[in-house]
């Protein structure tokens, strides 16, 4: 139940809570300077959260049954 | 040069036909031209909204941003991507106090929510307030964009009022489907413009991506980080935190959201969006 609440809050420790420790340039991926990189990624998991957390979320199944 | 002027015209002339065309055959009411009628369609709905979010700032606020202050800009990826997150819960709820209680404004909320007709006048004060800034940067941009396209033909001046004239005038006759219109047209020059100047200029100019990131490594060492004391970690934060709980305030993204016409629009938009910005 409380799965979808912790899902709801990975973009926020991504996003504010490791950048102070992924403020780099080092390593490149992907061509990227890491700190890049890491935003990037950090959005793709937003969308993969935000999907999981709209699957798990019971108000859209009951619109769904209807 | 008329190559140009030929192309502006051309995305003006479409966006004018659209804007007029929005209005439709149906009688307008303050409801239809306001949220219209509550009548749209998820993809509608989110180009819309992203036709609100991404404006002449993406373009050339940000770009300049980026040129003097390196990955600092990066803030603005963040804090997009997180206001999508609160959408999500967010929205539904504002969708469905509007749709019970018929609202078609920002003001209108909290005047009905509050029972405060007080609030509502303090609430478009300061929304007016700061939305006379951000017009005003939307149109210098605008002028500075048609000034610089046009070779010098057209003037900054004379863009925007020919922008600002055309633009109040299709509003004015069609409303909000209008702005999702146009939105259609705006949003797709963007996809494409920005999807060629990211692929195309590293690959003609430093061979590849990474080769891009290395040369300006080279030449701005740690410029693609969070590097200076004034633009570094602890401003990155705050303003990141500042900016998502802003960001639904724009008095045009809030009233934007009773335009839809189902509630789960806004969940399955906040999936979507945040692989766009």
């Amino acid at each position: 139940m409380w799965l979808r609440f912790i899902l709801a809050a990975v973009p926020s420790v991504l996003i504010l809570g490791v950048v102070p420790w992924a403020n780099r340039v080092e390593p490149y991926v992907l061509g990227l300077p890491f700190l890049l990189f890491w935003l990037s990624l950090s959005i793709v998991v937003t969308s993969v959260c935000m999907a999981a957390v709209y699957r798990l979320d019971p108000a859209n199944r009951q619109e769904a049954d209807r | 040069m008329i190559v140009s002027l030929a192309l502006m015209a051309l995305t003006l002339a479409v966006a004018v036909y659209l804007g007029i065309r929005a209005r439709g055959r149906r009688a307008m009411s303050l409801e239809r031209w306001a949220v219209g009628d509550r009548s749209l369609g998820g993809v509608f709905v989110f180009l819309l909204m992203a036709g609100e979010i991404y404006t002449t700032t993406t373009f050339l606020g940000i770009s300049g941003f980026v040129y003097a202050n390196g990955g600092a800009a990066y803030y603005i990826l963040a804090y997009v991507t997180l206001a999508y997150v609160i959408s999500y819960w967010l929205l539904p709820a504002l969708w469905r106090y509007a749709k019970e209680h018929s609202l078609v404004s920002q003001a209108d909320f909290f005047i009905n929510k509050y029972d405060s007709r007080r609030l509502g006048v303090v609430v478009t004060v300061i929304g007016v307030a700061g939305m006379v800034p951000f017009l005003v940067l939307q149109l210098k941009g605008l002028g500075i964009i048609v000034a610089e396209a046009s070779y010098g033909a057209v003037s900054s001046s004379a863009a925007i009022v020919i922008g600002g004239v055309l633009l109040t005038g299709y509003v004015t006759l069609s409303g909000l489907f209008a702005a999702a219109w146009t939105s259609v047209v705006k949003d797709i020059l963007i996809v494409v413009v920005v999807g060629f100047l990211g692929i195309y200029l590293p690959l003609r100019y430093f061979g590849s991506v990474g080769d891009l990131f290395a040369a300006v490594e080279a030449a701005r060492p740690r410029f693609a980080t969070l590097h200076t004391d004034d633009l570094g970690v602890p401003w990155y934060i705050s303003t990141v935190v500042i900016s998502t709980l802003g960001f639904y305030m724009w008095p045009h993204l809030f009233a934007a959201t009773f335009s839809a016409r189902e509630e789960s629009t806004f969940k399955k938009n906040a999936i979507v969006f945040p692989g766009r910005s």
